[in-house]
């Protein structure tokens, strides 16, 4: 596991080194305390209106950040000649894939923690409490979404450059989270068995309209489902390299 | 030597830009038209600004109905709304459909994630529309049904009587052919500010601008009798007088309701007076 922590660890430290994760943050914390700020006919404590900004902000930037860096992963190493330099010896083609998504999707938690808690503090100023149990399962279950999405585009990053990688996985993720559910025609049946369903993991009515948290039992066969696909991708990814070509 | 750029770098530089054209339009156009300009979303979206703002307006109803957009909200039964104070009317129990989980396993997972309770926020938590209901106001200034319950819910949920007739009389000057803002404002007037001089004023303004088609018989017995209420009130008891008949002469002779003999006792005391 060692050289699979070590790549990890690269990837992590890759996502606070650029700028993109500081852009990020200084927009949602511009965005949220502007939105925080706002008086509608001078009836205080309204904050469902900010928890649906402040976390459609969060997840979005969260997947974009995700994405856009498990994407160019592989085709950075190729494009700086180190993916033959790395493959030669010191680590196997299976644990290259494996760190590279691990990497990824860890860096992308960190990002969607540090939001998600500058969220939760903007919030709970305004409006005082928070369904503290929901809380915990919408940020549980988003990270088993970023799992599923940062699986994707590693798996992809094998087939596709970083452009259309992040197309696609972004389109897949849109569709599959805003009309997963719908896609139940002829026509998109293929689609509606086959690809992950996102929205399976969006619990921010749940949050924001305080439904109460889903049961143990659900949250357990979604962490089942999220694991099996991110397995299916990248095992696509892993198939891919061990056919390339170095 | 190139440098890739990430597509995050491009959003502050589309909002500053954003921001630099809606200064400068002000800038230009700040001699030409003094009203208006506050309404930077409704700039920035253009004709899209009524789209959304009816959006807006749904979701304003979505949130008093816990959160679910029609028609996947489940039904709100009478046990339900017995247990909130009041039940409403049972038709609508008719038009919520529940949200049903269907055969395959997929459906049913979605149905177990946004399965919840058909609730109406209770009165503390009302508040939550009021940002939908002022977007919705905002980005389409010609929607009469949203500013007329944005008006309902400040007046009625948050004693707010001031800043609902601000929002009426914005909707009357955006809105000048609309007898419905008219008839919210003078009930307004009426009711809470027990200001009949200006309660008569938009009785009047509401009777003249609705066309024979826009009322039911029923309201527009309602507003000649709540505009002869005013003009009594104000002491005009001659033009009462003929607003009571005039609303007497508009039901069936053969149709028989507490406010016609509440109108007939009206006229005899009048009379009387005489």
């Amino acid at each position: 596991m060692k050289p699979v922590w070590a790549l990890s660890k690269l990837v992590i430290k890759e996502i606070f080194r650029k700028k993109d994760f500081y852009v990020a943050l200084i927009l949602i914390g511009v965005i949220l305390f502007y939105a925080a700020q706002l008086q509608f006919y001078n009836v205080k404590n309204i904050v469902r209106y900010l928890m649906e900004i402040g976390l459609w902000l969060v997840f979005s930037f969260s997947v974009i950040l995700t994405v856009t860096l498990a994407a160019r992963q592989f085709p950075s190493e190729i494009q700086n000649r180190t993916a033959a330099v790395l493959l030669s010896k010191p680590i196997r083609r299976g644990r290259f894939v494996i760190g590279k998504f691990l990497g990824s999707f860890l860096a992308g938690a960190s990002a969607f923690l540090i939001f998600y808690v500058l969220f939760l503090a903007v919030a709970s100023a305004k409006g005082g409490g928070l369904a503290s149990g929901t809380a915990v399962q919408t940020a549980y279950l988003f990270l088993l979404n970023l799992m599923v999405v940062a699986a994707m585009a590693s798996g992809f990053s094998y087939y596709l450059t970083v452009s259309a990688n992040v197309s696609v996985t972004l389109i897949l993720y849109l569709l599959m989270g805003a009309y997963g559910q719908t896609l139940k025609g002829r026509a998109w049946a293929a689609l509606y068995y086959c690809l992950p369903h996102f929205e399976f993991f969006d619990l921010r009515q749940r949050f924001i309209h305080e439904w109460g948290p889903i049961s143990a039992g659900l949250v357990f066969f979604l962490t089942c489902y999220a694991a099996v696909y991110t397995a299916i991708f990248l095992l696509l990814g892993a198939l891919k390299l061990q056919r390339h070509s170095l | 030597m190139t440098r890739r750029v990430s597509a995050i770098y491009f959003l502050p530089l589309v909002l500053a830009a954003g921001f630099l054209c809606f200064f400068l339009d002000q800038k230009i156009n700040a001699s030409a038209a003094p009203a208006g300009f506050e309404n930077i979303p409704g700039r920035i979206l253009g004709s899209a600004g009524e789209a959304v703002g009816d959006t807006l307006f749904l979701k304003a109803d979505a949130y008093f109905h816990g959160g679910e957009t029609f028609p996947n909200r489940p039904p709100e039964t009478k046990e339900e709304l017995g247990r909130e104070g009041f039940v409403e009317d049972e038709r609508e129990n008719e038009k919520t459909l529940p949200a049903q989980p269907a055969g395959d396993w997929i459906s049913r997972v979605n149905h177990e994630v946004r399965r919840h309770g058909h609730y109406h926020l209770t009165k503390d938590k009302q508040k939550e529309m009021l940002p939908f209901f002022a977007a919705a106001v905002k980005l389409d200034p010609r929607n009469v049904p949203a500013i007329l319950t944005a008006a309902f819910w400040l007046d009625k949920s948050f004693d707010r009587s001031d800043a609902a007739i601000e929002i009426l009389k914005q909707g009357a000057r955006d809105n000048p052919e609309a007898w419905e803002i008219d008839a919210a404002l003078a009930d307004i007037y009426f009711y809470r500010k027990k200001d009949y001089a200006r309660g008569e004023f938009h009785y009047a303004d509401a009777l003249r601008k609705a066309k024979s088609g826009d009322l039911t018989r029923f309201r527009r017995i309602d507003l000649t009798y709540h505009l002869a209420e005013s003009l009594n009130f104000e002491g005009k008891r001659a033009l009462a007088l003929e607003a009571y008949r005039e609303a007497f002469s508009l039901y069936d002779v053969e149709n028989q309701t507490p406010l016609k003999e509440t109108i007939r006792g009206k006229i005899q005391s009048l009379v009387v007076g005489e």
